[in-house]
């Protein structure tokens, strides 16, 4: 089951979502608005502010994106004393080792194969979030 | 005669060395015919795999979406309107799965010239409702608004194959909603003059970069650079847009500023010159001979 709270603060973790395929970011907010609160965003220009702005307690980030990709993101992420600390979860369609090596070069702590099923990503997130209590 | 088949023997007479000059350049002839091959072969790999992702990718989004949303509708008490927004987001993106498919069919047929047009009077208001109507959803969804723009009252009719002129306008709204930002607007509007039907899509999206409009319509084209540079595509839909208009004796064209949006308009006689077949296309659009043979 999905936690209840964080460790930050009382209620629903914040989850932020960078996804620039409407389809996939718009299922993304209703679905997993059950468990968490969603802000989700079709790019990470200016990623500092969004951070800043949104404080999530994880980050479920496309690897192919407008402007930075999601590595470049999560690179400037985690230059980022603040946030070196922040659970950060890939999305992809490949299926290759390259993408996770690359995944967790940049500073990632995992990634998802696209087409996923809810519950795998719900669970996904969960242990990353339990990670960070 | 031993001396003559001695290795390494330099030619002593201009005879000799004409015809030892003309062997060399055959040979490095061969050389560099089998090495700019080679590169060929090489380059068309790369674009093969890279063309076969960007297809993969553009099939596999919309399943995400879809295995999502049937997923979590599966386990999860949603309220009514929650799981109506989630099956809708489903069969939008049922439906982009499915115009893909059958673009990719229908350029390869039409390129075979294997299709045939099945030209029929078409009353030019219910097919700017009709193709309207087909982006509506999506595009209110997105918070896009969805206008007609035509000038007057529509009563005339055009001759076109209903279906596949469709599928035209259809994917340039979907074109111009994927590029144009929450809050932004679509229009399709139809005017007749001259024997002609004039069909715009316009947008107020983000424009295209004036470098790249000459290149729109080329097969496998993507377009490059700023905030698009990694959006994927197959680089089939405006391609298969120009084989259709072409095929129809029309044209296609686009205006665009980086910014302010983008104008497609696509021109077609309002009674065809002939009954038209698709094969007329793949000579004007620029389309690939097909292989000899295998017509599968």
């Amino acid at each position: 089951m999905p936690l209840k709270q964080n460790g930050r603060q009382a209620g629903k973790p914040r989850l932020m979502v960078i996804e620039d395929d409407n389809g996939i970011r718009e299922m993304l907010r209703i679905a997993l608005s059950i468990y968490y609160d969603i802000s989700a965003f079709a790019n990470g220009d200016d990623i500092a502010a969004l951070l800043d702005k949104n404080d999530p307690d994880l980050l479920l980030l496309d690897i192919n994106l407008p402007g930075s990709d999601g590595f470049r993101l999560c690179e400037s992420i985690r230059s980022r004393a603040k946030d070196r600390g922040l659970p950060i979860l890939f999305m992809t369609v490949r299926r290759e080792n390259r993408s996770f090596l690359e995944s967790l070069e940049s500073g990632g702590d995992g990634v998802i194969t696209k087409p996923f099923v809810m519950k795998e990503l719900v669970d996904r997130i969960e242990t990353l979030l339990k990670g960070r209590l | 005669m031993v001396e003559d088949l001695r290795i390494g023997r330099l030619p002593s007479t201009w005879p000799e060395w004409t015809s030892d000059g003309v062997l060399s350049c055959v040979i490095l002839g061969f050389v560099l015919l089998i090495r700019h091959n080679r590169i060929k072969a090489a380059q068309a790999k790369a674009l093969q795999a890279t063309l076969n992702q960007a297809i993969i990718h553009d099939l596999k989004n919309p399943m995400t979406s879809i295995v999502g949303c049937i997923s979590v509708l599966n386990s999860e008490p949603f309220d009514r309107e929650n799981q109506h927004r989630l099956l809708r987001l489903a069969l939008i993106s049922c439906r982009t799965q499915m115009d893909l498919l059958e673009t990719l069919v229908d350029t390869t047929r039409m390129e075979y010239g294997e299709m045939t047009l099945q030209k029929r009077p078409i009353p030019a208001k219910a097919f700017v409702d009709s193709c309207l109507s087909d982006v509506t959803g999506a595009a209110e969804h997105l918070g896009i608004r969805i206008e007609d723009s035509s000038a007057r009252p529509l009563s005339e009719q055009f001759v076109a194959d209903t279906d596949l002129m469709r599928r035209v306008v259809t994917n340039l709204l979907q074109n111009a909603i994927k590029y144009t930002p929450r809050g932004g607007a679509v229009s399709l509007g139809a005017a007749f003059s001259n024997g002609n039907v004039s069909l715009e899509i316009h947008d107020t999206g983000i424009g295209i970069p004036q470098g790249q409009i000459g290149r729109l319509f080329k097969k496998y084209f993507r377009v490059e650079g700023g905030e698009q540079s990694t959006r994927r595509g197959s680089g089939l839909g405006l391609y298969f847009c120009k084989l259709v208009v072409e095929a129809h004796h029309g044209s296609i064209d686009v205006r665009s500023e980086t910014g302010s949006g983008t104008t497609v308009r696509i021109l077609l006689p309002v009674m065809p010159r002939s009954s038209g077949h698709a094969t007329e296309a793949k000579r004007t659009a620029g389309g690939e001979a097909p292989p000899d043979g295998d017509r599968g």
